[in-house]
């Protein structure tokens, strides 16, 4: 978006002019405008553009935006359940076609009118979802219906909003529900219900509760288990994920870490490592795809995870220089300097973790 | 029997982020806010000569008082490529 806003001034530069850039000049200030206002209400996202946009888009202000187009490329993360960690940039225009069908839905909206402006490529995804929500009344998001804070609700309140048919109160509320005992059997029983839901999204959010439990069960462990056979890649690794946190990774649990470190994607080797690098003592069956996927790391220059293999090649054996050398010197001997600099790396790294450990 | 069955125009997890950060932003805001009349471009675009009334427009809309905020125009001038000569 042209122009800023400087939050400290409440100053806004435009660098359009709205004679030469009338659209995108309206837009701009209708987006610094409305960050100001975020900015005053104390809003902890104001600095980030795609909750600007929503803001605008929300309070009945959006149909400039659909005339400009600011995101070619998303950019996505393979965690789809991470929407704080990677915030995008702006409104994408699907984004923006389903914003301003709920702005539509929520207003009880039935003429298009203030859309007639809208170019077809915004306007038909928002006219899909605007007939989806009118038949199915499924959005979590209902100002209509519920004027008071809804996001600092009860957990009662979440319960039951995680028993709701509409697949996005399953997954919101399955990010605030909270399994903190084995004796809370509702809630528990709530989670075990949704690590068996059949749909992905509902699926992976359940998974990211269950690995934030502090204490791990019997039975979620066993779900998370199960969901290791997912055909999904992202189901697959966030069950590692969640059952490494747990400190649930077994002997079964490392078998399927081993397969994990032979896939084409490189979140899952990155959870089978990870889940096998929380195990010091493997069993020997470990190291033979290990080294291959360590090897290929080092064929595609890939150092990030040189350097996460060499870590857990140092927790696995007695003398990792040695084991190193054996590894590398008959094939790959081109690369045996990289090995032990990402060696020293390491090495680094532990003293300085137990340096700090002792300073605490 | 539904023959032809109706969907959104985003998948689940992209639908739910969305309407999360809406309610976020209601909690915020307040929910009458989401609640506003919707403008047209037509109101919006075209029929101010000035920045300036766009900010007191949306402050207007919004029962939002603007009067402190600054409005500077600085237009990026766009450089020309060096040609020869």
């Amino acid at each position: 978006m042209p122009g800023e806003y400087d939050p400290e001034t409440r100053q806004i530069t435009l660098t359009t002019e709205l004679s030469d850039e009338p659209v995108l000049t309206t837009a701009a200030v209708v987006h610094h405008v409305v960050r100001d206002l975020l900015c005053q209400q104390r809003f902890e996202y104001h600095h980030l553009p795609e909750y600007v946009d929503l803001a605008v888009v929300g309070i009945g202000l959006g149909v400039p935006l659909s005339q400009i187009n600011l995101v070619n490329e998303k950019g996505l993360f393979w965690d789809t359940t991470e929407w704080e960690t990677f915030p995008r940039p702006f409104l994408d225009q699907q984004d923006l076609a389903y914003a301003l069908a709920l702005s539509a839905w929520v207003r009880g909206e039935t003429s298009w009118s203030w859309l007639d402006a809208v170019p077809s490529v915004i306007k038909k995804p928002a006219q899909k979802s605007l007939k989806y929500l009118s038949k199915t009344n499924d959005s979590f998001f209902r100002p209509q219906e519920v004027r008071a804070a809804k996001l600092t609700q009860g957990q009662n309140a979440w319960l039951e909003t995680v028993a709701q048919h509409s697949i996005s109160e399953q997954i919101i509320g399955l990010r605030y529900l909270q399994v903190t005992s084995d004796s809370d059997t509702r809630q528990l029983a709530a989670l075990l219900d949704k690590l068996r839901s059949d749909n992905p999204a509902v699926l992976l959010n359940a998974i990211n509760n269950a690995g934030a439990m502090k204490k791990a069960n019997a039975g979620v462990v066993d779900e998370l288990n199960l969901l290791l056979e997912n055909r999904n890649d992202q189901i697959r690794a966030k069950a590692m994920f969640a059952l490494t946190r747990l400190a649930a990774v077994d002997e079964g649990v490392i078998k399927f870490a081993i397969k994990m470190l032979e896939s084409h994607s490189k979140f899952v080797i990155y959870a089978g490592l990870l889940g096998l690098s929380s195990v010091s003592d493997v069993p020997s069956s470990v190291f033979p795809a290990a080294n291959r996927a360590f090897i290929r790391s080092l064929q595609t220059c890939d150092y990030e995870f040189v350097g996460l293999f060499v870590s857990a090649f140092q927790q696995w054996v007695d003398d990792p220089e040695i084991y190193l050398k054996n590894l590398l010197q008959e094939d790959s001997p081109e690369y045996f300097e990289i090995a032990m600099e990402a060696l020293t790396s390491a090495r680094e790294r532990l003293v300085e973790l137990s340096t700090e450990s002792i300073e605490i | 029997m539904a023959f032809f069955k109706t969907v959104p125009n985003l998948p689940d997890m992209e639908k739910a982020r969305i309407e999360h950060a809406l309610q976020r932003l209601a909690d915020c805001l307040g929910a009458e806010k989401f609640l506003l009349p919707y403008q047209s471009l037509h109101s919006m675009v075209g029929i101010f000569q000035a920045p300036e009334q766009i900010v007191e427009f949306v402050g207007d809309h919004l029962a939002f008082d603007v009067t402190d905020i600054q409005l500077v125009v600085e237009p990026q001038v766009l450089k020309k490529s060096g040609g020869g000569g």
